[in-house]
């Protein structure tokens, strides 16, 4: 299949800041790609390459088969939605969302309509005549949509397009801009640094660290196969322990750095390398200390309601463990247990 | 720190202030009488009430000329001013050049240099451009003056002006000129309006540069009425003076509510609440 949206060995420096490095990624027809990563992982920067704002030190990006280093911003046929809305303060809400299709000069008949189909698509058929300030966060920022997606964009780009709603504005609004993007069927590269809204929003995660990414994937490969010890740490929580595979008593053991002795699944081919265990806190189940698992005892209990999180010292480890809530009393700091978990679920990544 | 000490302290700070004011206003405040005086002499309090001095005025041929001069030198020089002070400070503000800080210090010069050395200088210059007592030399010289205003004013309007927006508007087809016209110049638009009403009214008491630059076929109002102060002192000029006083206040009036409603649309235009 043809990549719609391809960045090919993108470099771009500011000084000497290398912003973006090696930034390869194809991005089909139609799908939903989130860059994610903490400020100044060059996720912005890469937006801004695309949009054309900035231009790569070296490197191609390819829209639809067409080189458009060259192509000015304004005949990319992008839309962009930014955070702080950037909605035209003198014009009403009619103005800002028929604003591409004037700069288009689409005949004035034509505009009403669509101003009107595409109010409608984001639910603020009445607002039409109000002005930004007239408007809530969550109003202007659905206007903001409108406005991006009225003149059908080859491209959606959305810089943390939620960052500055509150908590559950931000829910409803996850579930709007995922909607109004599946009806649409837009392609649509969103950057954020929210892992939770990256997760649940996208086809493919992009995770990006230092203008480098560190993996693409689909949310639940990104999950359950992390990379590396960076994205199991930046996607959810994940105890990452060092050590290396060895054969005990012919079976494939992880020996960690702290000295315990850990089943995985994997082959024997990769042993004595140095390796790292990722096992997500939520995978690992606590028994009696005659259970037969690790040997470990109980630091300290985080009661956090839904969940409980326990951390635990296993030899020289430190092992989280999240544990569902079922309404018995959690149990106590110093206590003697024993962990254990599916092989399955601890994953050997490379250091 | 009692209470009625402070209360003194309040009430001696505003007999202060009303001082200060009654000392600047007094003087303008003492023309408005004089003007509608039946004397031919300046005179306080007036003897008796005409309009005669305002007929004399506008029925005086070399009175509405030179008024006539005016207007048309400050119109002039207010919209060249205007053009130029938006793009010096559109510029300034969107430049990242290193050296911007000298570019500024030149163009806010004339601010610092008395005007009566940009007049003798540009008097000077003219001599050789056969430029003196000619309208164009006269809104040069004044637009010289009046620049510098017009780039204070219209920086601190871009100053909060959200550049995002433009990006916005490109991203959205327009071009650099369209996003300008569309988007910029409308957000701007009360510090564009102020300054140039600010350059009219500086152009239009200019009497420094006008003194030097003028000829007889274009003396501007301020230069006639020093004139007549020289000559012949009569209460025409307390006539004019008053009609001036109105003129100044509406247009300080008018920018101030623009300024106001200018800060209103720039809060507005970033959407945080």
């Amino acid at each position: 299949m043809q990549p719609y949206v391809e960045f090919k060995d993108v470099c771009k420096r500011f000084g000497d800041v290398h912003a973006v490095s090696d930034f390869s990624l194809t991005v089909a027809r139609g799908q939903f790609v989130t860059l994610l990563g903490s400020s100044g992982s060059g996720k912005s920067t890469s937006l801004m390459m695309l949009a054309g704002f900035l231009t790569p030190d070296s490197g191609h990006i390819r829209i639809d088969g067409r080189n458009v280093i060259d192509v000015a911003p304004n005949r990319r046929n992008i839309g962009l939605v930014y955070q702080s809305y950037a909605l035209f303060p003198h014009m009403t809400v009619a103005g800002n969302v028929g604003f591409p299709l004037r700069m288009r000069n689409v005949p004035r008949a034509e505009i009403a309509a669509r101003i009107k189909e595409a109010l409608r698509r984001v639910r603020l058929g009445d607002f039409a005549e109000r002005f930004p300030s007239q408007l809530s966060g969550g109003q202007q920022q659905r206007v903001a949509l409108a406005r991006a997606l009225v003149f059908s964009p080859a491209i959606l780009l959305m810089d943390e397009p939620l960052g500055a709603l509150d908590k559950n504005l931000r829910e409803e609004m996850k579930i709007e801009i995922k909607r109004i993007q599946r009806a649409a069927g837009i392609t649509t590269i969103y950057v954020t640094h929210d892992q939770e809204e990256a997760m649940s929003m996208s086809d493919v995660v992009v995770v990006m660290n230092n203008g480098r990414i560190e993996q693409a994937a689909p949310p639940m490969e990104l999950y359950e196969r992390p990379a590396n010890a960076f994205v199991a740490n930046f996607i959810g929580s994940a105890n990452v322990l060092q050590g290396s595979m060895v054969v005990d008593q012919g079976r494939d053991c992880f020996v960690t750095a702290g000295g315990n002795s850990l089943p995985v699944m994997e082959a024997a081919s990769i042993t004595g390398r140095k390796k790292a265990l990722v096992i997500r806190p939520e995978r690992i189940a606590i028994g009696d200390p005659s259970a037969g698992g690790i040997p470990a005892r109980i630091e300290s209990v985080l009661y956090g309601g839904v969940m409980i999180r326990y951390v635990m010292r296993a030899g020289d480890e430190r092992i989280d463990v999240l544990e569902t809530n079922r309404g018995t009393p959690p149990r106590a700091v110093g206590d003697s247990v024993s962990l254990a978990w599916d092989t399955k679920d601890a994953l050997l990544i490379d250091l | 720190m009692s209470r009625s000490n402070n209360r003194r302290g309040t009430m001696a700070l505003s007999f202060g202030v009303w001082l200060v004011m009654a000392f600047l206003l007094l003087p303008l405040a003492a023309m408005v009488p004089m003007s509608f005086s039946s004397s031919a002499l300046l005179r306080l309090p007036p003897p008796g009430f005409s309009f005669r001095w305002y007929e004399a005025y506008l029925f005086d041929q070399r009175w509405m000329e030179a008024t006539l001069n005016s207007v048309l030198v400050g119109t002039a020089t207010a919209v060249f001013s205007v053009v130029l002070g938006v793009c010096a400070a559109y510029g300034l503000a969107r430049s990242t050049w290193k050296w911007k800080a000298i570019v500024q210090a030149f163009v806010l010069a004339p601010l610092l240099v008395p005007s009566i050395v940009i007049a003798v200088g540009t008097y000077y210059l003219f001599s050789f451009l056969y430029l003196n007592g000619t309208y164009t030399g006269l809104i040069i010289g004044h637009t010289i003056i009046t620049f510098p205003y017009t780039v204070v004013v219209i920086t601190a309007s871009l100053e909060r002006f959200d550049f995002r927006l433009e990006q916005i508007a490109v991203s959205l087809g327009a071009t650099p000129l369209r996003t300008f016209f569309a988007v910029t110049l409308p957000i701007i638009r009360p510090a564009v309006i102020v300054a140039l009403l600010f350059a009219f009214l500086n152009s239009f008491d200019e009497v420094v540069i006008a003194t030097f630059l003028a000829g007889p076929e274009t003396t501007t109002l301020p230069k006639q009425m020093w004139d007549g102060i020289r000559y012949e002192l009569s209460p025409v000029i307390a006539a004019i003076s008053s009609i001036l006083i109105t003129l100044s206040s509406i247009i300080i009036l008018v920018t101030e509510v623009l300024n106001r409603r200018g800060q209103v649309v720039a809060d507005g235009a970033t959407g945080r609440p």
